[in-house]
């Protein structure tokens, strides 16, 4: 084992991590308000992904402002799904599950109709590398760090400090003692809907730059993110920022020092888990209802 | 009443008939021959088939313009059939029964990929339709109507190092790098061959899943055996240029060297062109800097298609159309079994290289491609160049 490399793996795990971080929280959110597993939310991912490509790229419209198109657009999409797609089905687990995948299906597929389905690439809005402490930092990856920090603090803010953030608790918490109390539970699946996808879009948005834009990179980003969730803790915020950064770590030492077996070893330490925390390490269980 | 509808239905009928036939070749009109192409079309690798497919098309419009081809006295104009296949197996099952059984064709460029080609070969080789796939895993003594129409990524990563070795004697650590598939795999062996064949040291042999994006910890491995060169082998256009930039990043100034070479605009794009500036890659020519043929040939292309991700792509389906129907004229006959056997014992002279099929050693059967001459291009400026043409032996 070589430790002089051990600076740039914690590096590498750092900026892995919060990817998958940006990527989860929206999955989370959505899933502790609608009980609804978006497994379309890699889709949402990839549109903000193109937003990059569309808004950045090709219009020169200046990164921060394209951020927050991407936000905007992908979150009122969101919102328009779960209005016309998920809401009359959102009781129901199976056809809730079957639409989500559906729905993930329809979107890859008709933005490769409308995007063409080869791969597109971003250029940089911040090229360039920074040296230090023995490791060496992609400046847009650092960029994407503090970006991505600023938008789960106001995340938890908020989740934690305002009336909107309560009555979305509520609903998580307890939907039927939310309703008697006055909150609107259709209304806070919509904004979980959108806030949710729209952290999906951002995320696309910011990882476009540092990777390659096509129709069908939803399906590795639900893949991870669900990964990411079960690991933290479904239907937690903080368990999806502790499993991002844990799977981002994992994989980062793992492929540094061990190379392929890692995703066996994931996989192995992800069952061992579940056997003895079965809501992952800052969740709760759930059960379905029939 | 009853007799005024009869009546009717007759005239009706008549009109049908008269029509049909009035349809179908008169004296002197060509007959139509179909050719078929069997790829995707859609779906993620569309961007491998789209260009495959636009050449048979103006392979067939040219040989069409010339007044078609003559076989048993008969003169045919082409007329080429294509069905997607998305890229996946079931997809190919059905493309392809809908090209033998309701087309009625015999001769069909693609699939590409052996997932693809090992699904359709059953129903192929029992109806005698020969399938010209990308594919070297389908070759085989039994199966006698399947070639492979590129050159496998064993021997695509193997042209290059002699070429290294000779003309870059810094090289001597090799760190090699590939997609966890069987091309993938064939493409790394094949490096390894190559590369240890020239008495370089292979210092990393590494895998990675299709679909990563983030190669830090693979490169991060890799670089700490301070390779010379990276081979990323068969490694696609925008993971390439992923693997570059990442690589750059963490300060890697020394070579690399691919056996597929990636798109000038995925590069700059995707890499930057400073990281991408001395990339060595083997493949097709660099058109608009060949031949004069080649020059003419690509600019037609552009026209009337405009410019493809995948330049090599273009000439291949082209190259297919000229060189088949050729031997149709050659043996006088559609037939299967002639036109194959003609095939196999065949060279055609194209604007890329000269061809014929090979693999008797490896496959038993004369099956794959193989070209006299490939070319090694350098990504400098932006763009690529020439940068030389390594003869193969035959």
């Amino acid at each position: 084992m070589d430790v002089s490399l051990i600076p740039q793996v914690i590096a590498n795990g750092l900026m892995m991590g919060m990817s998958y971080v940006l990527i989860a929280s929206g999955l989370t959110i959505v899933l502790g308000i609608t009980r609804i597993i978006n497994f379309a939310h890699g889709e949402f991912y990839m549109l903000g992904a193109f937003c990059a490509y569309y808004f950045f790229q090709m219009a020169g419209v200046p990164y921060l402002v394209t951020i927050l198109l991407a936000i905007l657009a992908v979150g009122v999409l969101g919102m328009g799904v779960e209005r016309v797609l998920f809401r009359p089905i959102r009781e129901f687990f199976l056809p809730s599950v079957v639409v989500a995948l559906g729905l993930a299906f329809f979107l890859a597929g008709t933005a490769a109709w409308l995007f063409g389905p080869e791969e597109k690439v971003v250029t940089s809005p911040f090229p360039g590398v920074l040296n230090a402490l023995g490791a060496t930092f992609s400046v847009e990856r650092l960029v994407v760090i503090l970006i991505a920090i600023v938008i789960m603090g106001g995340l938890w803010y908020l989740i934690t400090r305002t009336k909107l953030g309560r009555a979305l608790r509520g609903v998580a918490q307890d939907r039927e003692a939310a309703s008697l109390q006055g909150i609107s539970v259709n209304g806070m699946c919509n904004i979980s809907m959108g806030i949710g996808c729209g952290l999906a879009g951002a995320a696309g948005v910011l990882l476009g730059p540092i990777f390659i834009v096509h129709p069908y990179l939803g399906a590795l980003a639900i893949f991870k993110a669900l990964i990411v969730i079960i690991l933290g803790g479904i239907g937690s915020m903080p368990g999806a920022v502790l499993g991002g950064l844990l799977l981002g770590f994992i994989e980062s030492f793992g492929l540094t020092y061990l190379g392929g077996v890692t995703d066996v070893l994931l996989f192995a330490f992800i069952f061992v888990l579940i056997l003895f925390r079965p809501g992952g390490l800052m969740g709760r269980v759930w059960v379905i209802r029939h | 009443m009853k007799k005024w509808l009869a009546g009717l239905l007759v005239v009706l009928i008549s009109v049908v008939l008269a029509f049909t036939a009035s349809c179908g070749p008169g004296e002197g009109e060509a007959n139509t021959y179909k050719l078929g192409y069997l790829g995707p079309l859609t779906g993620p690798a569309a961007s491998w088939g789209i260009p495959i497919k636009n050449g048979m098309e103006m392979a067939a419009e040219e040989i069409n313009d010339a007044g078609g081809i003559v076989v048993a006295g008969e003169t045919y104009m082409l007329q080429i059939v294509a069905a997607d296949d998305r890229f996946v197996p079931e997809g190919a099952v059905t493309a392809v029964q809908k090209l033998i059984y309701d087309d009625k064709i015999q001769y069909i460029w693609g699939p590409i990929g052996s997932a693809c080609a090992l699904a359709v070969q059953p129903i192929t080789e029992e109806n005698r339709v020969a399938i010209f796939a990308i594919s070297s895993d389908a070759l085989g003594p039994e199966h006698p109507y399947t070639f492979s129409y590129l050159s496998s990524p064993t021997a695509r990563a193997e042209v290059g190092y002699p070429w290294l070795k000779q003309n870059r004697p810094e090289v001597q650590r090799v760190a090699l790098m590939a997609e966890h598939t069987p091309t993938g795999e064939a493409a790394l062996e094949g490096a390894r061959v190559g590369a240890e064949g020239q008495g370089l040291e292979v210092v990393a042999a590494e895998y990675f899943e299709p679909g990563i994006t983030d190669f830090a910890p693979l490169l991060t491995r890799m670089l700490a055996k301070n390779p010379d060169v990276i081979d990323p082998s068969s490694t696609p256009a925008g993971p390439f240029s992923l693997i570059v930039k990442q690589a750059r990043e963490m300060g890697y100034e020394g070579l690399f060297y691919t056996s597929y070479q990636p798109a000038e605009e995925v590069l700059v794009v995707g890499a930057g062109a400073e990281n991408a500036e001395g990339i060595i890659a083997a493949g097709g020519p660099v058109y608009p800097k060949g031949t004069p043929e080649q020059q003419a040939f690509y600019q037609k292309y552009i026209e009337k298609y405009g410019k493809e991700v995948w330049q090599e792509a273009v000439s291949l389906g082209y190259r297919w159309v000229y060189w088949t129907t050729l031997i149709f004229e050659q043996v006088d006959s559609f037939d299967p079994d002639l036109v194959v056997e003609a095939l196999a014992e065949s060279e055609f002279e194209g604007i890329v290289a000269t061809y014929r099929f090979g693999g008797e050693e490896t496959y038993g059967i004369a099956r794959e491609v193989e070209g006299n001459q490939t070319y090694l291009n350098i990504f400098h400026n932006g763009e690529w160049e020439p940068l030389a043409i390594i003869p193969l032996e035959w």
